[in-house]
């Protein structure tokens, strides 16, 4: 297990650090969040990674150490959460300076969860309506961006989008695969922002257009073909 | 929505139905028969059909071009025949001339010496069909007299007798209609031809 042993690394780089960020700090917290760090590497080696995850995540947060980041993003992953193990990642890699080891695995484990991280590409909702986006009971989100993208980790997904005008909420369920995309086309009766083609005047107007062009030409086709016909081939016009 | 597609098709259909009504033709169609005459060799070989609106009263002479089958004479047959001509316009209340030359040569270059001359009054109602026997097939010595046409519903007539000449008949077939229009003038007018 690789990244068993990038949390060995990166606890062998917390306790080396120790002295001086000790020496730097002084403080309690970080006698503490080098005991959680150590007591969550515990718990990764015995593949307890909910509570290596917690131990990790309460270590950094008590003291930002690029290796309790990471040892927390490890861990994440190992619970298939990838897109918290991404944001991580992300934070540990453009917020904070690893030394080049930790940067290094914590870039692989970057782009191993990217492949894995599930998309739902949400269509048929109007750029100038907000939208209450709920992924398994989580908010997502909503800049104006269409169509919508949700990144998911895979399993099983509930969807619910609502608007402030609409009728009632649009709901989906789904199971994803890793890295699977999918459309989903919401429909959400009677909200302001409703497909124009669901709107009676566009079909109205379009109605009335197509039966004017089609009368014009109607009248001009009607208005040529009425027109005599001489009966004999010998015609002379008397109009030249 | 299915259902407001299938409300406009009712008012689609009137409004075709409308614009069929009102589509009408903007040109008007004289439809002339000519009776031409038998050939005779070395005399009258080919026949030259004109028309043309009038302008200054009835004047055959002045310089108006005259239209007609001057790039195909129509050859005479050995017994009398009837020619077709369509006479078509857009303009309505003119009166037309029709002049038929009778020539030796197929060219008909030269000066006509005999001609068959007829004025139809008002024969034009624009979107209406105007149909006209013409008796061409008696060979005037000159120049002959105009013969004048009434014409009203459809149907030009000698204004002399109102009766319509018969391309083949020496006369009126005894079946002729009524006239309708026209003078009850003298039927001897037409002796002309």
């Amino acid at each position: 297990m690789s990244w068993i042993r990038t949390i060995a690394v990166a606890a062998l780089l917390f306790a080396v650090s120790g002295p001086s960020f000790a020496h730097a700090q002084a403080s309690e917290n970080f006698e503490q969040a080098k005991t959680l760090f150590l007591e969550g590497t515990q718990a990764a080696e015995a593949h307890e990674w909910e509570k290596a995850a917690d131990l990790f995540k309460r270590s950094y947060e008590l003291v930002h150490r690029e290796s309790s980041l990471l040892n927390y993003a490890v861990s994440l992953s190992e619970l298939k959460r990838y897109v918290e193990t991404r944001e991580a990642l992300q934070t540990l890699l453009h917020e904070l300076t690893p030394a080049e080891d930790l940067r290094v695995r914590a870039q692989a484990l970057l782009d191993t969860v990217d492949r894995k991280i599930s998309v739902l590409d949400l269509y048929g909702m109007e750029r100038d309506v907000s939208y209450d986006i709920e992924v398994k009971g989580r908010k997502v989100n909503d800049d104006g961006t269409r169509p919508v993208r949700v990144d998911e980790d895979p399993g099983a997904v509930s969807l619910r989008v609502s608007a402030a005008d609409a009728e009632e909420a649009f709901t989906w369920q789904g199971t994803l695969n890793e890295g699977e995309r999918v459309r989903v086309d919401v429909v959400l009766p009677g909200a302001d922002g409703e497909s124009i083609f669901e709107s009676p005047w566009f079909w109205i107007v379009t109605g009335a257009v197509v039966a004017a062009g089609a009368a014009v030409g109607l009248y001009f086709i009607l208005d040529g073909a009425a027109d005599l016909e001489p009966n004999s081939k010998n015609v002379v016009n008397l109009d030249l | 929505m299915r259902r407001r597609i299938t409300a406009w098709l009712p008012l689609a259909l009137r409004i075709g139905g409308f614009l069929a009504l009102t589509g009408c033709a903007d040109n008007a169609i004289l439809e002339l028969e000519v009776c031409l005459p038998d050939e005779v060799a070395g005399e009258r070989e080919y026949a030259l059909v004109q028309v043309r609106r009038i302008t200054e009263d009835t004047n055959f002479e002045n310089d108006i071009p005259w239209v007609g089958t001057e790039d195909q004479h129509v050859p005479l047959q050995s017994i009398p025949v009837a020619f077709d001509v369509s006479a078509e316009t857009t303009k309505d209340n003119i009166d037309v001339a029709v002049r038929v030359s009778y020539c030796k040569n197929i060219d008909c270059a030269s000066e006509f010496p005999a001609e068959s001359r007829f004025v139809l009054l008002d024969p034009y109602t624009i979107g209406e069909r105007t149909k006209a026997t013409l008796n061409a097939a008696t060979v005037p010595s000159g120049k002959g007299t105009p013969v004048e046409y009434k014409c009203s519903k459809g149907r030009c007539v000698p204004s002399g007798t109102g009766v319509s000449p018969v391309c083949g008949q020496s006369s009126p077939p005894e079946d002729a209609a009524t006239p309708d229009v026209g003078d009850s003038g003298d039927a001897g007018d037409q002796t002309d031809f």
